[in-house]
């Protein structure tokens, strides 16, 4: 942790972007073991302003809609600033893919994806992001162990 | 042209060396010429000197009326003089011209060889010998307005009154001084010989609706008269004029701008051809009769005249450049149009405007009684446009002038915008049509610039195609064209805020105000689709705090908020934020200067000064934010709204409270003005100055509202700023008392926010507006939307519910919710910053400290070292 998250090969990622349940799951799932920490109640999160929390030895934002709820890492991938839960939640028009849920960093306004992390104007960059759960009313994030 | 073997050796014995022109004269023309040839001469063919009587770098003789309102710089470019082969020597006249030796002699004694010798002398205005005449000045130069400001400053204050300015001459001239006198304080009055004003271009008609407006402003006008005497006292100060019917008209200053006549005495002395009513005569190569002796501009006669216009004389700069280069660019005719610039008076003319053509029509509107003229010229037919002269309203001059020569798809009738008519639209500028006519810019130009230089903008668009960088007349044309460019194009003009909202912002702007809509939701509802981003939600926070103020980050708008108005602080490249609090007019107690020391110190934050005269704290995290701001509120400090597109600060000089040379109190203007509009939001962040005398050390031309300090009163300009794009203000208004001056910051203000697009700055704004700033002052000073009331009431709205940001912050705990680190462990300190010490201070560590484990990483007493390792 502390390193800005690259994925190797971005562009096949960009050019298969069509988003799934599944894929979402595949982005927030990477090797290594995992678990599941509580992290505050639901109750702690305004919708649409961002949030940071420590899960574990992680920095995380968790940004609240609606009806969705999202845990990317609070470091900015360009710089490694940890900012990202101080950036601006939206969402960006995808062909055929409604309107997906983005959120932008605070420093240079990179848009980021908030299902798969992928970036919309820099594709050599990414966005760690993890599973979330409600139980019982607290927000659970399933970072590395 | 080929090399000369008679030529001295020292001049250029070899084809390579660079043939030498020496350019007499500093004007326009020149100043054109030695622009086409450092652009065009990529071979280093020529070297260039050019001798300038004046003590000023060439400047923009047009704009001399603009000098005179409101003191403006109006040096032309200077990359031309910052050329290794061009000279530019000032304050040295040409005496002599020797055209055996090829050499010229100056008044300084210094001889200068040439290849090619270019006469660029312009005029000089007629004076006639009248008896007394020595006492009067001319309106010619920039040492001759800034003498006639300073007179007429001095006569106020000796006299005690308003003093009384007579303009012998009514053409474009006498007009531009007698106006710009009276807005200088002065009472003027003008003597002119024809029946009518501007009767070179106008007809009788037009003329008299002219002369109704300038009634109208206060300047009495003696037609068809000339001035027989000028009577002095005494001390051989001014008393009258005496006019050709015996009347003596009052006059504390006289000034001549009745003609002027070409400098062709150099020319004459060497014995070249000069024509019967003098100036140079030149052929369509622009030689004179010396086939080494060129003529441009002024001095020069074409065809039996002298013009004096600058279009014509770029062009024929022009066509030198191109000939001394080998090519064989001609000069053939001149384009008579011309436009008063004189604000608040509507007059431009063009074409055969007496109808002297074989056959020609009128068509005319005129209502002499309302100042209103209009009237196009057309051919027998009545489809070919020949010619046009508008008072009053020159709305169409713009539209029209390059439909000279062209058939008309309407009715005449129907281009008469006085006539309640609006032009047709689809009438199509030919690529030849010529829309800018000081830099002979055509339609097919401004075409290229769209779609081959890309320019979509009108700014780089008028940058990279010179139109409409002059006298800026052809400006809406410009804007209509490119409008009309980009639409065909498929590039629709789009003005959509971003994906989310398909408005621009001024109307997404007018409909929140209408509707009274008060949240991101109901305005997204309404008008916009998905759940909005980072471009629109900042712009809708925005809007929303200009109409209902209130505290930024409640009622669901603090996830609008972008970066910096979100923390209610600057966050810097770590991830950790700046403080400013507000110093007023940068004047600081040596107590609170220790409050400021001591908090930064306890909380290990670095300190600079900023350009705007107040204090930056550097390095707090986002939790340190309430306890920071606590000991600030406490010591009497509040928000400087560093972080907000808000008014930032008023920066100011000390003024007459301790300066020699201060004539008002500009620090004391400086803090009103900023405790006044603190806290008001705006498309883009805002700056003011407050000058205390025209030294001008608060440097508040460079600022969006700027106020310079007169004996009178104050000036105010607007529309200056620094950053990317430096933009000096222009002067909206001159001599202001504290009220008015307010009054016009107030409306000015405020119609800015109502009408600028998002992140617009107020130079941009005014030069996207039609008309900039004559629009802007009609609005502003003259009211004539009638908004003025509801302008100053928006603001007095704004005023009183204003409400330090912090303060109301440190209030509620619940806002102070929003600056904990973590949401599951708010004690915790955000962590990650690791520190280096330089120049005794902290500052954040590079990648590569952090990465060395070498490097001596520091922490301030409550800043912990990096986390995770």
């Amino acid at each position: 942790m502390g390193v800005p998250q690259r994925r190797k090969d971005p562009m096949t990622l960009l050019e298969t972007r069509q988003y799934d349940s599944r894929q979402h799951e595949a982005s927030c799932l990477g090797e290594g073991e995992r678990e599941w920490v509580p992290v505050c109640p639901r109750a702690e999160l305004e919708n649409g302003w961002a949030e940071a929390a420590l899960a574990g030895r992680h920095q995380v934002a968790l940004v609240a809609l609606a009806d969705e709820l999202y845990a990317v890492s609070h470091l900015d991938p360009h710089t490694g600033a940890p900012v990202m839960a101080r950036g601006i939640v939206g969402s960006r028009k995808a062909e055929g893919e409604g309107h997906r849920p983005t959120i932008a960093s605070p420093l240079l306004k990179q848009v980021y994806d908030l299902q798969t992390g992928l970036c919309y104007s820099d594709p050599t960059l990414f966005l760690e992001c993890f599973r979330t759960r409600i139980v019982d009313d607290v927000i659970e994030v399933e970072v590395p162990v | 042209m080929s090399h000369d073997v008679t030529s001295s050796s020292s001049r250029s014995s070899a084809g390579t060396a660079p043939r030498h022109v020496v350019v007499v004269g500093g004007g326009p023309a020149a100043h054109r010429l030695a622009e086409a040839l450092t652009t065009r001469d990529v071979a280093g063919a020529l070297r260039v000197t050019v001798i300038s009587e004046e003590r000023h770098s060439p400047y923009d003789r047009v704009a001399l009326s603009r000098r005179l309102e409101g003191r403006d710089d109006l040096t032309l470019a200077t990359a031309p003089w910052e050329s290794d082969t061009v000279t530019l020597l000032l304050g040295d006249r040409v005496t002599g011209i020797d055209r055996e030796a090829r050499t010229v002699t100056t008044e300084s004694g210094v001889s200068i060889e040439w290849d090619e010798l270019v006469l660029a002398t312009g005029s000089h205005a007629f004076v006639p010998p009248i008896d007394g005449v020595e006492h009067a000045r001319v309106y010619r130069t920039i040492d001759d307005v800034d003498w006639l400001v300073d007179e007429v400053d001095r006569l106020a204050t000796s006299l005690g009154r308003r003093p009384r300015v007579l303009v012998a001459g009514g053409g474009l001239l006498g007009l531009e001084a007698a106006g710009g006198l009276q807005r200088r304080g002065a009472d003027a009055a003008i003597v002119n010989s024809a029946g009518w004003l501007m009767n070179a271009q106008l007809d009788e008609g037009a003329g008299q609706a002219l002369g109704k407006i300038i009634e109208s402003q206060g300047i009495e006008l003696h037609l068809a008269q000339m001035p027989r005497a000028v009577h002095v006292d005494a001390a051989g100060a001014v008393t009258s004029v005496e006019l050709t019917n015996h009347k003596h008209v009052p006059a504390d200053l006289v000034v001549f701008a009745i003609g002027i006549r070409p400098r062709d005495e150099l020319a004459r002395a060497a014995g070249l051809e000069i024509g019967e009513r003098g100036g140079l005569v030149i052929g369509t190569d622009c030689r004179t009769s010396d086939a080494r002796i060129w003529a441009i501009g002024e001095v020069a006669c074409f065809e039996g005249r002298c013009v004096g216009l600058v279009a014509p004389a770029n062009a024929m700069a022009e066509v030198v450049a191109d000939r001394l280069l080998g090519g064989a660019a001609e000069f053939t005719s001149v384009d008579d149009a011309t436009k008063l610039k004189l604000s608040g008076v509507d007059v431009a003319s063009f074409g055969d405007t007496r109808a002297e053509l074989p056959g020609a029509l009128e068509v005319v509107y005129a209502d002499p009684a309302r100042g209103l003229y209009q009237k196009l010229v057309v051919s027998d037919d009545a489809r070919t446009l020949l010619g046009g002269v508008f008072v009053g309203d020159a709305e169409p001059y713009a539209a029209l002038r390059p439909l000279l020569g062209a058939q008309l798809s309407a009715d005449p009738g129907a281009y008469l915008s006085v006539a309640g008519a609006s032009a047709p639209v689809d009438d199509e500028l030919p690529d030849a049509a010529l829309v800018c006519s000081c830099n002979a810019v055509t339609a097919g130009d401004i075409r290229a610039g769209i779609h081959e230089e890309g320019c979509t903008e009108l700014g780089t668009l008028k940058t990279c195609t010179r139109a409409g960088t002059q006298c800026g007349s052809c400006v809406p044309l410009v804007k209509k064209l490119l409008e009309g460019e980009l639409t065909k194009a498929g590039i629709a003009v789009n003005n959509a805020l971003c994906e989310h909202f398909s408005m621009s912002r001024q109307e997404l702007f007018d409909s929140v105000r209408v509707l009274e809509l008060t949240s991101f939701e109901e305005i997204l509802t309404r008008f916009g689709e998905g759940h909005g981003c980072d471009v629109c939600k900042p712009a809708i926070a925005s809007m929303l705090a200009s109409h209902f103020d209130g505290y930024i980050l409640d009622s669901g708008r603090g996830g609008l908020q972008d970066t910096n108005d979100r923390a209610l602080a600057n966050m810097q490249k770590d991830g950790t934020y700046s403080v400013v609090p507000r110093i007023p007019g940068g004047e600081i107690s040596p107590a609170k200067l220790a409050v400021i020391a001591q908090v930064a110190t306890d909380f290990g934050l670095y300190t600079k000064i900023t350009g705007g005269q107040r204090i930056d704290m550097f390095g707090a995290r986002l939790d340190q934010l309430p306890d920071i701001w606590r000991r600030l509120v406490d010591a009497g400090f509040e928000s400087g709204q560093a972080y907000g597109k808000a008014l930032r600060n008023v920066k100011s000089c000390v003024g007459s409270t301790w300066c020699r040379f201060g004539v008002q109190d500009s620090v004391a203007m400086a803090i009103r003005l900023e405790l006044r509009y603190r806290g008001l939001r705006a498309p883009h962040k805002f700056k003011f100055g407050v000058s205390g005398c025209a030294r001008e050390c608060a440097e508040a031309r460079a600022k969006d509202v700027g106020v310079i300090a007169t004996d009178q009163g104050w000036n105010l300009y607007v529309g200056g700023n620094g950053g990317f794009q430096p933009t000096h203000a222009q002067l909206l208004a001159a001599d202001l008392d504290d009220d008015a001056l307010i009054r016009y910051i107030d409306r000015y203000m405020i119609y800015y926010i109502r009408t600028a697009d998002r992140l617009q700055r107020t130079a941009r704004w005014m030069e996207e507006l039609p008309g900039g700033i004559d629009h802007v002052r009609e609005v502003v000073v003259e009211d004539s939307l009638g908004l003025g009331a509801e302008l100053e009431a928006a603001m007095a709205k704004h005023i009183g519910s204003y409400q330090d940001e912090w303060a109301a912050t440190l209030a509620d705990p619940e806002r102070l919710r929003r600056f904990r680190s973590f949401v599951n462990a708010p004690e915790a300190p955000d962590v990650g910053f690791p520190r280096v010490a330089e120049r005794e201070q902290w500052r954040p560590a590079t990648a590569e400290e952090v990465a060395d484990p070498s490097t001596v990483l520091l922490s301030g007493s409550t800043i912990p070292v990096r986390s995770g390792s």
